[in-house]
Parts: C-alpha cells; sequence; structure tokens
C-alpha cells in the first residue's frame, strides 16, 4: 500500500522541480500535482491506524499468477517484432496454457493453435490489420 | 418541427444496410460484454476504439460504441438473475430479487420484465434526449471559456463525489489522470512536457492505450488471481411471459425507475450503477408489501433494470449537448470522436447533424434490437458463460493487445499497454477507481485550455468564474452539492462513534 503512495508522491517531487523552473505551461501540472501531495497526505493522515494494522495486498500465492503473465506478455512483445505474430502467439498462448492454467501439453498446444489461427483470420484476413511478419515471412 | 426533421434524417441515415449492421454488431456485443462478468462496457469500448478507426465514418462509429454501452445494461441482468452474478455493476441490484425469483422457477419472468423495462426506460430516455438535447445545445452556445471551465470542472468532481465510495481517493486519481495527460507537447506553448528526452514522450500517451491498459489488461490480472467457475444454479428458466399479478406488481416500478434513471442519467456523474441502487431503495420504500424485497419482489428487478437502461440512454446528453462526459465508457466514446476529428459539445448539432441525429435515431432501432436479442435468445447468452477462462484470457489479451499495435503499428504502444495494465491492477488492489483518472485524462486538455483563456480574457483574475452568471451559478450547486455530502459524511461518523459507545 506504501509502495503506491510512495511512487505518487516522488513523481510529484519531480514535477514540482520542474515546473517552477517554466512557469507558463507548468502552471496546471504544478497545481495537480500540488492537488496530489495534499491529498495523499490527507488520505493517509485518515488511514493510518488502517495501514499500521497492516493487511497485505496480495493474499497467499494470489501474485504469483499475473507475474507469470507480466513476464509471458514482456516476452510476446519481444518476441512479436522478430519471430513475427504467429510463432510469437502460438508460444505465448501455450506458455498460458501450461503456466497458469496447468494444462496438458496436448490440450495446450491445441487451445494456442486455435487461439492464434482464429484471432489471425479476423484481424488479418477480415480486417486487415497489418501484423509483424518476422523471419518466417506470415 | 425542426426536431422532427433532424430525426427523420437520422432515422433514414440509420436504415442503410451498413450502419443497420453496426448498431446489430454494437448491441450483440454489448450484450455478451453485460453477460460476461468482468468485461464492462468501458473496457470494451476501448478495446473495439482500433474497430472503429477502420470504420471511418464518425456517425457509423458512435452509433456502433453506443449500442455496446446501452447493449451491456441490458445483458448485464440475465447473469443477475440467472447466476446471481452480475455482469456489470449496475445490474448488482438486481441479483437480490432476480435471483431470489430464479430460485422460485420465476426466472422467465423476472427476464421478461427486466428486459420488458429496460425497452421501455430506454425508449422513454431516448425520447427525453431527442427533445431535451436540442434546447441544451441551443443554451450551450451561450458559454464562453470560463462557463466550460467551470462545468468540465463541476463534471468531474461530481463524478467523484457522486460516484466514488471515496471521494478523496477519486480526487487523487483525478489528479493524477490530469498529470498523464499533461506529458508531451503543450499544445499552446509548444514547450515540451514531462518528456524527459524520450521521443516516445512527445505525442503524449494515447487514451486508447491508457484505456485499453487500465480497463482491460487489469481485469485479465485480477481474474487470474482465484479461479472463477460460475456455478449454474439455476437449471429452468420457466415460462417468459409474466402473470397478471406481476404486471400489475411492475408496471409502476418500470415508469417510476424509468424516470429516475433518466434523471439521474443526466447529471455527470450520475450513471446508470447510482440509477440502480435510488431506484431499488424508492421501490422498497414505495411499496405496499416491503417485506417481499430480498425475498423475490419483481418491482425489484423491475425498477433498477428501467432505471439503469434510462441512465444509460440519458448520460448522452450531456456528451451530445455539452461535450461532458458523465462516465468512463462515455469519456471514451467522446475521444473516439474527438480523434475522427467531431468534437461533442453544442456545436456538434450543427456541425455534424448526421452524428447527432443518426446516434439518436439509432438508439431507438438499437433498444428493438435488444429486445429480441435478449429475450428469446436467453439461453444463447448463458452458454457464453460456459466458455472458460483459458480461452477466453488469452484471446481478450490478444485482442487487446493486436488492436493497441494497430493503432501506429508500434511495439512501444505494447509495452506501454503492459505497463498501464499493471499500474491499473495495483490501483484496483488499493481500490482506487480508474473510471476518473481516465475521464480527467481524456477533459485534461479542454480544461486547461479554457482555463488558461479564462485567465487570458480577465487578465488573470480569478473572479471572472463567479461573475460570469452561467459559470456563478454552475459553481455555486456544485458548492451545495459538496456540502451536502459533507455533512452526510459527518452524520455517518457521528452515528458510528454513538454505536461505539
Amino acid at each position: 500500500m506504501l509502495l503506491g503512495l510512495a511512487a505518487v508522491i516522488y513523481s510529484v517531487v519531480e514535477l514540482d522541480l520542474g515546473n517552477l523552473a517554466r512557469p507558463g505551461p507548468g502552471m496546471f501540472p504544478f497545481l495537480s500535482g500540488v492537488g496530489i501531495v495534499v491529498l495523499t497526505l490527507l488520505w493517509l493522515g485518515i488511514n493510518v491506524k488502517k495501514i499500521a494494522k497492516g493487511t497485505p495486498l496480495w493474499g497467499k500465492n494470489e501474485w504469483v499468477n499475473p507475474i507469470i503473465l507480466i513476464i509471458l506478455t514482456i516476452v510476446y512483445i519481444a518476441l512479436l517484432e522478430y519471430a513475427g505474430y504467429i510463432i510469437s502467439t502460438l508460444l505465448f498462448v501455450f506458455g498460458w496454457q501450461m503456466l497458469i492454467e496447468h494444462r496438458k501439453i496436448s490440450s495446450s498446444l491445441l487451445t494456442a493453435g486455435v487461439c492464434t489461427v482464429a484471432l489471425y483470420l479476423v484481424f488479418v484476413i477480415f480486417l486487415r490489420v497489418p501484423l509483424p511478419e518476422g523471419i518466417l515471412n506470415f | 418541427m425542426e426536431i422532427f426533421e433532424g430525426l427523420l434524417n437520422g432515422f433514414s441515415l440509420v436504415l442503410s444496410a451498413n450502419n443497420l449492421l453496426f448498431v446489430f454488431l454494437g448491441a450483440l456485443i454489448g450484450t455478451a460484454v453485460g453477460v460476461l462478468p468482468g468485461l464492462g462496457p468501458a473496457a470494451t469500448v476501448s478495446l473495439l476504439i482500433p474497430i472503429v478507426y477502420t470504420i471511418g465514418n464518425p456517425a457509423t462509429s458512435i452509433m456502433f460504441l453506443a449500442g455496446i454501452y446501452y447493449g451491456a445494461m441490458y445483458g448485464g441482468s440475465t447473469t443477475s438473475i440467472l447466476l446471481r452474478l452480475p455482469g456489470e455493476a449496475a445490474s448488482v441490484v438486481t441479483c437480490i430479487d432476480g435471483y431470489e425469483m430464479a430460485k422460485k422457477g420465476r426466472a422467465g419472468s423476472a427476464l421478461a420484465i427486466s428486459a420488458i423495462g429496460s425497452f421501455v426506460a430506454g425508449t422513454i430516455g431516448v425520447l427525453g434526449l431527442t427533445f431535451l438535447a436540442p434546447f441544451l445545445s441551443d443554451f450551450a452556445l451561450r458559454f464562453g471559456p470560463p462557463e466550460f471551465f467551470a462545468l468540465m470542472l463541476m463534471g468531474l468532481l461530481l463524478a467523484i463525489f457522486l460516484t466514488g465510495e471515496n471521494p478523496l481517493k477519486g480526487a487523487i486519481m483525478l489528479l493524477v489522470g490530469i498529470l498523464l495527460a499533461n506529458v508531451g507537447i503543450d499544445p499552446l506553448t509548444g514547450v515540451a512536457r514531462f518528456t524527459f528526452g524520450v521521443i516516445h514522450l512527445r505525442d503524449g500517451f494515447d487514451f486508447v492505450v491508457l484505456a485499453m491498459g487500465l480497463f482491460g489488461l487489469s481485469e485479465i490480472f485480477l481474474t487470474l488471481e482465484k479461479k472463477m467457475s460460475a456455478e449454474f444454479l439455476t437449471k429452468k428458466i420457466g415460462k417468459l411471459l409474466p402473470t397478471k399479478k406481476e404486471w400489475i406488481d411492475s408496471r409502476g416500478a418500470i415508469l417510476r425507475g424509468s424516470l429516475i434513471g433518466f434523471f439521474i442519467g443526466i447529471i455527470p456523474g450520475g450513471g446508470a450503477v447510482i440509477a440502480s441502487l435510488t431506484s431499488y431503495a424508492i421501490e422498497k420504500k414505495f411499496s405496499k408489501n416491503p417485506e417481499e424485497f430480498g425475498k423475490g419482489a419483481i418491482a425489484g428487478v423491475a425498477g433498477p433494470e428501467s432505471a439503469n437502461n434510462g441512465a444509460a440512454s440519458s448520460s448522452f446528453i450531456p456528451l451530445l449537448t455539452l461535450g461532458i462526459p458523465g462516465n468512463a465508457a462515455i469519456a471514451i466514446i467522446f475521444a473516439a470522436l474527438m480523434v475522427q476529428g467531431v468534437t461533442p459539445g453544442p456545436l456538434l448539432i450543427i456541425d455534424h447533424p448526421d452524428v447527432f441525429w443518426g446516434v439518436i435515431a439509432s438508439m431507438y432501432i438499437g433498444g428493438v434490437m435488444l429486445l429480441i436479442l435478449n429475450l428469446p435468445l436467453v439461453g444463447l447468452w448463458i452458454q457464453l458463460l460456459k466458455v472458460p477462462f483459458y480461452i477466453m484470457g488469452p484471446a481478450v489479451l490478444l485482442i487487446t493487445a493486436v488492436g493497441c499495435y494497430s493503432l501506429r503499428n508500434s511495439v512501444y504502444d505494447l509495452y506501454l499497454l503492459l505497463v498501464f495494465g499493471v499500474i491499473g491492477y495495483v490501483l484496483r488492489k488499493l481500490e482506487f477507481e480508474t473510471g476518473p483518472l481516465l475521464m480527467a485524462f481524456i477533459l485534461a486538455p479542454l480544461i486547461e485550455n479554457s482555463l488558461r483563456q479564462s485567465l487570458l480574457m480577465s487578465s488573470g483574475n480569478i473572479a471572472i468564474f463567479f461573475i460570469r452568471p452561467i459559470s456563478g451559478i454552475l459553481i455555486l450547486i456544485f458548492a451545495i452539492v459538496i456540502i451536502f455530502r459533507l455533512l452526510k459524511n459527518f452524520r455517518n461518523v457521528k452515528k458510528k462513534v454513538q454505536v461505539e459507545k
């Protein structure tokens, strides 16, 4: 909980410095920055007791799947440009099925294939969205 | 007579094959979204923005997006009644009595009444929109920068004061939204703000990427935490036709709900959720047998369901006439129009009568389509819920990613999407609402410009906002609302203290 607040306050400190140097265009961000600091402090003040009690934000193992997905997505985006849509999407969905849903290899492969092809048909064939082709040219 | 002429033109526009198709698609997707828990109208509208760009015609695209928005209000009731699982927030109260009715084997009549109530309320809402909107536009033409500043500020603040559980958190989100919108080149002076020398940041953030991340992606993260499995609690839907007694019981509730919804929908930040809650409270209070509520009173289904649809239609009034979006989903529609070169506001009816009357006419037709889609096809929508998350999840994520990529064919946008997704996820874990953030983000450039223009007009005198009659009255109204709200909070705290003693 404190982490999110620290981020807000940090960004505000960063902002105030930037604004004082150039008052014209900086006025609006400055006002909102000050507002955030004041309101966050107010909010902290009101909730001091609650935060001190410290109910953890994530329950037991709740954070595992979201983290896996974040990593998977980063890998997916990184691969997309080089390997192209089909290969990276196949891998992404396959990874999701195996790591998050813990399904069998065969059914994971099947889902990955169907998902990839179906979306390819909708976006590339029907809506003509240009997707990265990658090394295999498809 | 101008109204009828406009409406007629609107109808002739909607009745073209292409537009009918998109109204239908909007209603169809909207219903699906309403049925599926989790994905709300705001998330879906943002996911589909890239498709809207390929449509190219602003009138058609707003018909499509509007269809999704009011379609979702329809669909939300289905799962509330059958599974006690509100498909979207505005249907939460429908769960109470709707599900009780389903347990007694009267699911059919609950569904029918909510569909009919939705239809009646939607129609009343659109009728109100038809006749009220032109007058409001006319009135708003007299607005200058100070009035718009007061109006937008009031709209945003009302939104957080009325909807949020916690106005303080809402206000923080609002300011964060404004800050995010300030990234990029300042339109008035050309100075780059918060870019830290990064070229990508010079254009600022795209609202579509922000909306997709905050609403769409964060939803997937939240769902991943818990394995959700929809249990099919209701086996039999029963007869669709309500009995004579149920008709009589719900008639008044539908009418009252429609009116409540209509008026609450007009207020920025009012929206469907408050409308349905208010209607439920009123029905319970005025019912001859309030003890039935919570045990399957049909008025407890008819009222709220009518109210949320009435509000869905009337929330287009501030958008089309004043250019003020009342909630996150409408704000995304607002931004989608802006991107296509159409600025919603008082000039809309003059500059783009096709958009103005087209969307109003499409709502009449969309209402009829929804009635057909929802009643006979209830069974089909329930099947949709059986699609497991291991297919839904990747599909939604990939659609989001592809849509996001297609905006500018840039991988950078995808990373940004992920970042916003994670931010949205953490914020929602902290119980911060992301709606005000997005609304402020979309309105910020307009607010900033009107503020700076007003200050230029008055050469730096803040009094300009209070002296001019319209903006003065707006600020006064807003002050009254806040004082009432604070008093209410104060009383609640006092009560709590007394209880503790």
